[in-house]
């Protein structure tokens, strides 16, 4: 392990630890949703960049995401099952929907495969809404069942209640560093490179033996079940789902995080979503100037950083390693 | 001659109302380097797109080693080792010649799905096996020197030489060449053309589409012209290059073969 290895991993457990502790020193119940909730979007913002990687953009993404939560609260409230099974049983869901859905989309590229599976995404949300039973319609579904309490020999149980941000915390914060760790492990794996040589140029992937439809649909399969794993998070901590949240609005916005943050970077969708969730609070108070600083953001960055946030730093220190030179010519 | 490696029988392909291929019927034997020439829009490229699968044939069949390859799909063509390159050079611009070659290796490393995933000792083993075995075919092309350059800032020549190692990367046993010698320095062309050789000398079957008919005449064994999607003469570059028909067709004069370039 080299210095710049080492380094990087030190860092990285100081991170985790830090995100440990902050409810210790985080005591407003608001920011402590505002953070669970970024680590829901965190979740879908690095999946959807796990499908970036093939070079293809889906807009179903976000929809997916959307069943995952239907799926998991439906099991919840009309089977009775508890949390911890309802959870892998959605997972596994929408993995099912995927695979129906993403099958004829691959057969398109580009522009064709963003219409396809943006129309994939308003057949569900449509189905949400149309379908009263079971989805609850345009009000969707309230009072969904919150997790049972967890038992750990020798200390009191934690319970999942109106009030529990604190055990909601570490649990959605523990899905995301388990899905993080996961999706950074694939993507350094063979499948990684794999899905760079399919996003370089299909055409040559085929004649180096690679089955391109295959790869990209293992590809679409696991970020689609990172998608339910945020989605039926999000339903069983907020309780409600309702269809209008899936609409295709998020899923520009999933889009526009992962952009901004970088999609050429793992780091990347996870500097963008808290960037863009950290705005978005700031602009609390004037909600309507939400979507114009988005739109001038994702223009700057376009314009100026076209790999995204994340590549700021290579960018700057270049220019203040100059500015120092200068000052110490005078 | 043994019997045919590869087989094309009255292949016709038609786009609408034209024909680019019309009723073409030809064989490459093991062990030779076969040339196919041609004037602009004979079909040549077509040929090889749907030998290679990119489009099904109007009518026809394609055998390799008797059997029927007609409409498969390049990757389960790349399985049954038939390799090919291309006119335009087609790269993983953002990959370096390295990783490239790595992955021309697709189906011939052994790195499994979870030994990558968990980055296993064994894992690691066959990982270094992979990397030796790309050092050797990078310096059998001599790319060695050009590893860790990304694919889209090489030079036009190490770009097509670079197609031409990935092509060799898969493995082939029916190696299938698109202009693998046009818009070349000379010494470029030297090199190529002794790379195919050193291949067949290797057991690997050639057949190679060139507009540098130059370049291409002396290291071809037999010669196809191809006018008009119709095969109008088949022989040795000798015999094609005293053709009166191909002549007229095509070469626009008698041309010296006895040059190497």
């Amino acid at each position: 392990m080299n210095s710049n290895n080492r380094t990087r991993w030190i860092s990285l457990i100081a991170v985790v630890i830090i995100l440990f502790l902050i409810p210790l020193f985080v005591k407003s119940p608001y920011w402590m949703l505002v953070l669970t909730l970024m680590w829901i979007h965190i979740i879908v913002a690095e999946s959807f960049r796990y499908i970036v990687t093939t070079g293809e953009y889906s807009f179903a993404h976000v929809p997916l995401m959307g069943m995952g939560g239907y799926a998991s609260a439906l099991l919840a409230m009309k089977l009775g099952l508890s949390f911890w099974l309802a959870l892998p049983l959605a997972v596994l869901i929408v993995a099912l929907i995927s695979i129906v859905i993403y099958y004829p989309c691959l057969r398109t590229t580009g522009t064709f495969f963003f219409f396809a599976s943006f129309a994939f995404g308003e057949v569900m949300r449509l189905c949400w809404v149309r379908f009263r039973v079971p989805f609850g319609g345009v009000g969707g579904l309230r009072d969904i069942p919150r997790p049972d309490a967890i038992h750990i020999p020798g200390l009191p149980p934690v319970e999942f209640t109106f009030l529990s941000h604190v055990p909601y915390y570490y649990l959605i914060l523990v899905f995301m560093l388990f899905s993080l760790l996961i999706m950074y492990l694939l993507e350094r794996s063979r499948l990684g490179a794999i899905a760079a040589a399919v996003r370089e140029s299909k055409t040559l992937a085929s004649f180096v033996g690679i089955r391109v439809w295959w790869y990209e649909m293992v590809i679409f399969v696991i970020a689609s079940a990172f998608a339910a794993l945020g989605g039926s998070l999000y339903a069983h901590y907020t309780t409600l789902l309702v269809p209008l949240e899936f609409y295709w609005g998020l899923g520009i916005y999933v889009c526009i995080w992962a952009v901004v943050g970088g999609t050429g970077d793992f780091m990347g969708p996870i500097v963008g979503t808290i960037v863009f969730s950290l705005a978005r609070e700031f602009l609390r108070p004037i909600p309507q100037l939400v979507p114009m600083v988005y739109g001038l953001i994702l223009a700057a960055t376009l314009a100026f950083l076209p790999e995204g946030l994340i590549s700021l730093p290579s960018k700057i220190l270049p220019w203040i390693e100059k500015g120092l030179a200068k000052v110490k010519e005078r | 001659m043994s019997t045919p490696l590869l087989e094309v029988r009255n292949i016709t392909k038609r786009f609408g109302g034209l024909t680019a291929i019309s009723r073409l019927s030809f064989d490459i034997y093991l062990g030779e380097i076969a040339g196919l020439i041609g004037p602009n829009g004979a079909g040549k490229t077509t040929l090889f797109n749907v030998i290679t699968g990119f489009y099904p044939p109007t009518e026809g069949k394609v055998f390799y080693k008797g059997e029927d390859i007609t409409g498969f799909k390049p990757h389960q063509l790349v399985k049954r080792r038939i390799g090919r390159s291309f006119q335009l050079t087609a790269l993983f611009d953002n990959l370096s010649v390295f990783q490239s070659v790595v992955m021309s290796q697709h189906l011939h490393t052994e790195v499994g799905f979870w030994g990558s995933l968990f980055h296993t000792p064994g894992n690691r083993q066959k990982e270094k096996a992979t990397e030796a075995k790309t050092m050797e075919i990078l310096k059998f092309t001599g790319m060695e020197t050009q590893r860790d350059v990304l694919a889209k800032n090489l030079s036009h020549g190490y770009q097509k030489t670079l197609n031409f190692t990935m092509a060799i990367g898969t493995e082939p046993e029916l190696l299938m060449l698109d202009e693998p010698l046009c818009a070349l320095s000379p010494e470029r062309v030297t090199a190529i053309q002794n790379l195919i050789r050193t291949a067949r000398d290797k057991g690997v079957t050639v057949l190679v589409i060139e507009h540098n008919m130059k370049a291409l005449f002396p290291i071809c064994d037999r010669i196809m012209v191809l006018d008009a999607g119709m095969k109008i003469a088949e022989g040795t570059p000798k015999e094609i290059g005293e053709n009166s028909k191909v002549i007229e067709a095509y070469l626009g004069g008698a041309i010296d073969v006895s040059d190497g370039r």
